[in-house]
Parts: C-alpha cells; structure tokens; sequence
C-alpha cells in the first residue's frame, strides 16, 4: 500500500478477512515442520516460514489496530455483521496457530501466545455465540460455513496446550469445539439441502468443513494419546470431507478471487498434518502419501493466493466498501 | 473481475494443472525419500514403545541407509544392487538390534533373578537373626510362621532401594475407589500379610507414601495421596501395628514411576510405597 491520501478511507474498509491469511500461512508451516521430521530431511525452511507467517500476523495486526483507532465505527460494524463477525476468531486462531508453530523453536514465546490467543478465543466464541443466540437479523441464508471457524479455534487449543502442560482447560476447549461441530454441521446440511445456494463469495469457505474433523483429530491425539475408535472416526471423517470437496473442483475454479480463498488453505494443511499422523501410528504408506502430497498441493495453492492477493491489492480490489 | 464465471477459463485450467503437478511432485518427493517406516514395522503395539526407542531405531536405519549409499553415486536414486545391497545392509542392522534386544532381555532376567536372590537372602538372614530371637524365647510354631511371612513377602515383590525395603502397592491392588481415599475392601490380602510381617518384626520401622497419577489439580491429588497414605495407616494400626511405627506421607503427582500419558502409565503410578527400616 502506497501514502496516498486514498489510502486512509481504504484503511476503514480493511476486512477481518485478511487474518485468514495467517491461518492459512501457519497451516502451510506448521506442515513442513512435521513433513521434515517425517522424512527426516531438514531443508532449513522453518525459520523463514515461520519469520513469514509471524511478520505476516504482526503487519495485518497493525493495520487492524490502526483501523481500530481511527475507524473504530467501521470497526463495529463488522463486529455487527451476521458473517463477518465469524471471521473476528481468525484473530485468535492465528495466535494459537502460531504458539504450535512456535512450540519447538521458542517454547516462552510458545506459551505467551497460547494463553493470548485462548482467552481471547473463548471471549470471541462467548461474544459470538452470544449474538448468534441474541439475534435479530439473522435469515437461514445467514448460515455460511464461516459459522465454523469459531469453533475450529476452540479445537486448536489443545494441540499447543497439552504439550505445554494444561490437558484440563485443553479438555473444556476440545469438548466446546466439538459440541458446535456437531451442531453446526446439521445446520450447514439443512441450509445446503433445503434453502438457496451459498453466496458464490463464501463457497470456498465450504472447505472449512473439513477443519474440525481434521483439527479434532490431531487435538484429541494430543489429548488421548491412542489411535482409538473416536480418533479414527474424527480422521475418517476428514477424509471424507476432503473426497468431497475435491469432487467439487470444477466449481471453485469457477470463482473469482475473494479473500476468503485463503479459506481453502489452513483445512488442507490440517487435514494434511492428521494423514502424516495417522502414518506415524499406523504406518500405513498411503497415509505418508496422501500427507505429502497434499501439502506440496497446499504449497501450490498458498503461492497462488499470495500472487492473487497481492495482484488483488495493487489492483485495488479488496478493502472496498461491501467486502 | 472479468473472467466470466460459467465455464473454466485457461487460466484456472492453468492453476488446477499447477496444483496436480504439486501433488504428484509430493508423491515423487515421498517415493524418493524412500521407505524410512520405523513406526510401520513395529505396528500398533509401537504406541507401547517410547517414541525415544523409535527415533533411535529411525536413526539407526537412517545411518545403515547412509552406509549402503555407494560412495561413487550421490544421487537419491538407487540402482537396483544398490537397493539390493542396502536391503541386505538393513536387515543385517535389523538382526543385530533384534539380537541386541534380546542379549538385554536376558541381561534384565539375569538381574531380576539377582535381585530375587538377594530378597530370599537378605529375608533368610532376617530370618534367621528372627528365628534365634524366637528360639530364644522358644517359641518354635511362630518360627514357622514366619518363615512362611517371608515367602509372602518376596511374593508381595518388594525391592531394596536406599530408603529402606520397598514394597510397592497399585491402587488396585488395595482396591481404592477411583479418586477416593476409601478402600472398597475392609482388609486387602495384600495389607493383611504386611500387617502379619510387622507384627512379628517389631524392629520394623514403616514409611507409607501416597502417589497419583497427573490426572486432576496438582494440590487435590498431594491431598488425595496423603489421604490414602494416611487410610493405609489407619488399616495397618486396625490390624495390629503400633501407631508410632508408622509414618504416613503423600507426594502428589510429583514422582511418576511410569508414562502418564498412557492408561497402563497412569495406573502404575497411582500407587502407595511402603518402605520398612530398621530402627
């Protein structure tokens, strides 16, 4: 972004959005953090994956926080809206995303951003279920899968958390996460089934459907330890979702680019981390595989949504009033 | 903005074909790597193993992979003698950790086996020292008895360790209530044939030390463990033993025995030790 004297009222228009970007920038990391412990390669790119995706969440938290001070009512107003709301808890995600990526290298800072980024979750899972409950506005149409991203936080929580000592609060936050995946899923269904079709803006946000599953097993790995009867159901699950969604390929290439494409990006790198899991447990190849490749396919996705965002920036497509 | 949004436009043929190719360039990157499956071979028992074990045999195979590499072909891919070769190489090294594995179980039944003899001898010379005791006030039926407390106690498996001789007992084994410190059982076997040991040893000295698992808070499971140390005191003074032989502590989750992270781990540290001393 250039110094020009437009760039004050694009600034109120900055969408919450853009912190979807860093899930999907942590996602992409945290992947090749485990995929180069797995192969037992080391290609000196978690530094600078990691440099990126911190740098990434520190600008766009400026930038936010700028448009706090200044466009505080623009603020608001998201914080009003039935869908933008949801993206507020990417906020929080990305802190908790990045205290896991953070957990070998810097374990403090690790635990500094996990205790940040679950209470602030909890505070927007409380605020959002709130207004969900408290609504007035709300139309079955209102129902987009963004609905899901707080409650996928709430199942990252224990990814970091039980490694860093705290299986208890992990448990409270893996059983809420849970608790709404059930929830919301029957709602999505319903409203896909019965009611017009999703905005064509937010149909990547579909594949978010594919991160409680995915996210759910890794946590509750994390949690139980044991490839039991739960786990394998929360990983087949994922795999489901995910055969779907690819199925669907022919549409989502149909779209024009939003921001919220960056949607596709952090399920796919958890669905990909919970494949190389379940390799280490069972050591069943095809698990490595499918893993593997799905990440360097998320890496290819990732390289295309930078240069579309960044196209999309200088082109002057984004942070315009109505998105 | 302008792509019209019915049918694929060659651009986003473009990125599909791109994202494809990331896959199968994947795909390659795991076939060239090669097989380094530690965790498949051992199967889903491997869970039991400590994953320290499993990245050392990675390790290991790693290394005899890096051995077989011929020193004039640096590329990833192997010729087939090659391949051969480092087949040959990995299962030797495969056959060695095997037979390492099991010259150290030996090792271990070598020194369980000591340290059984070692209790019969040490309960032999404190039976023996007992008996004279006994002899002296003739009392040959208890002698008798006592040399059958001994047998009970080597089956109670106690250890020598430097706080006094160990006997160690699960939560099952005195049939606590999950998180409680009542005892389901009035008298537990297990209890009754110590309580017959220290009555007929009243030199014995006793140390009672609750533990629990990591399960639940830190200061409620040093309370819960006091607590039952405490129960297991009250039981032995029901049975017979003085009150002020006994020494009754808890220790929390502080001195774990076993892995908490698994149900087998947590089991084996819900436990009360019991050490006996002499004087």
């Amino acid at each position: 972004m250039t110094t020009e004297n437009q760039d004050i009222t694009r600034l109120e228009f900055f969408p919450i959005s853009f912190f979807a970007m860093v899930m999907g920038m942590s996602g992409l990391t945290i992947g090749w953090e485990k995929a180069q412990s797995l192969l037992h390669l080391d290609l000196g790119i978690n530094p600078w994956l990691v440099g990126a995706t911190s740098s990434l969440f520190a600008a766009l938290a400026t930038i936010y926080g700028t448009k706090l001070v200044l466009h505080r009512q623009a603020v608001l107003k998201e914080l009003r809206h039935p869908i933008k709301l949801n993206f507020f808890p990417t906020i929080s995600i990305s802190l908790l995303l990045l205290a896991i990526a953070f957990l070998d290298l810097i374990p403090t800072a690790s635990r500094a951003l996990w205790f940040t980024g679950a209470s602030l979750h909890l505070l927007f899972t409380l605020y959002v279920v709130s207004v969900w409950i408290h609504h007035e506005h709300f139309q079955v149409h209102h129902m987009n899968p963004a609905w899901f991203i707080p409650a996928v936080g709430n199942v990252l929580v224990p990814v970091a958390g039980v490694p860093l000592g705290y299986p208890e609060v992990s448990w409270f936050f893996f059983s809420v996460g849970m608790l709404f995946w059930f929830m919301l899923m029957t709602i999505i269904l319903y409203r896909v089934l019965f009611h017009h079709p999703i905005e064509e803006r937010l149909l990547p946000t579909l594949f978010i459907l594919i991160a409680p599953p995915a996210v759910g097993f890794i946590a509750y790995m994390r949690l139980v330890g044991e490839l039991d009867g739960f786990a394998q159901l929360l990983y087949f699950s994922g795999l489901f979702l995910t055969l779907l969604l690819f199925t669907q390929a022919g549409r989502f290439l149909r779209l024009r680019f939003f921001l919220s494409w960056w949607a596709y990006s952090f399920p796919l790198a958890a669905f990909s981390i919970a494949s190389m899991m379940m390799f280490e447990r069972t050591g069943g190849d095809l698990y490595r595989y499918l893993g593997i490749g799905l990440l360097t396919m998320l890496t290819g996705i990732v390289m295309l949504l930078l240069t579309a965002t960044a196209l999309a920036v200088r082109e002057r497509r984004v942070c315009l009033p109505n998105h | 903005m302008s792509e019209p949004n019915t049918a694929l436009t060659p651009r986003a043929t473009l990125a599909a074909g791109f994202l494809i190719l990331m896959f199968f360039a994947g795909l390659l990157l795991v076939y060239l790597v090669g097989p380094s499956t530690p965790p498949a071979s051992l199967g889903p028992s491997a869970s039991d193993s400590s994953p320290a074990v499993t990245d050392e045999a990675t390790g290991a195979v790693a290394s005899a992979a890096a051995e077989a590499d011929p020193p004039g072909k640096p590329g990833p891919e192997l010729s087939a003698p090659a391949a051969g070769h480092l087949l040959a190489v990995t299962q030797q090294r495969l056959a060695a950790l095997e037979e390492e594995l099991e010259e150290w179980r030996r090792q271990q039944a070598a020194a369980l086996e000591t340290e059984r003899q070692r209790v019969d001898a040490e309960l032999a010379r404190l039976a023996h020292a007992h008996r004279q005791q006994l002899e002296a006030a003739k009392e040959a039926g208890a002698g008798a008895m006592f040399a059958q407390l001994g047998r009970d106690y080597a089956a109670l498996q106690a250890r020598f360790t430097p706080d006094g001789i160990l006997v160690s007992l699960a939560e099952s084994d005195l049939e606590f209530a999950r998180g409680r410190d009542t005892l389901v059982s009035e008298r537990p076997a297990s209890l009754m044939k110590l309580a017959e040991f220290l009555v007929v040893h009243p030199d014995l000295q006793v140390l009672l030390r609750g533990h629990t698992d990591s399960l639940g808070g830190e200061t409620a499971n040093l309370v819960l463990s006091e607590q039952r140390a405490l129960a297991v005191k009250r039981l032995l003074v029901d049975l017979g033993v003085a009150e002020d032989r006994i020494r009754a502590e808890g220790m929390g989750e502080t001195d774990p025995i076993a892995d908490n992270r698994r149900e087998q781990g947590r089991e084996r540290n819900r436990r009360v030790e019991i050490y006996l001393t002499e004087g």
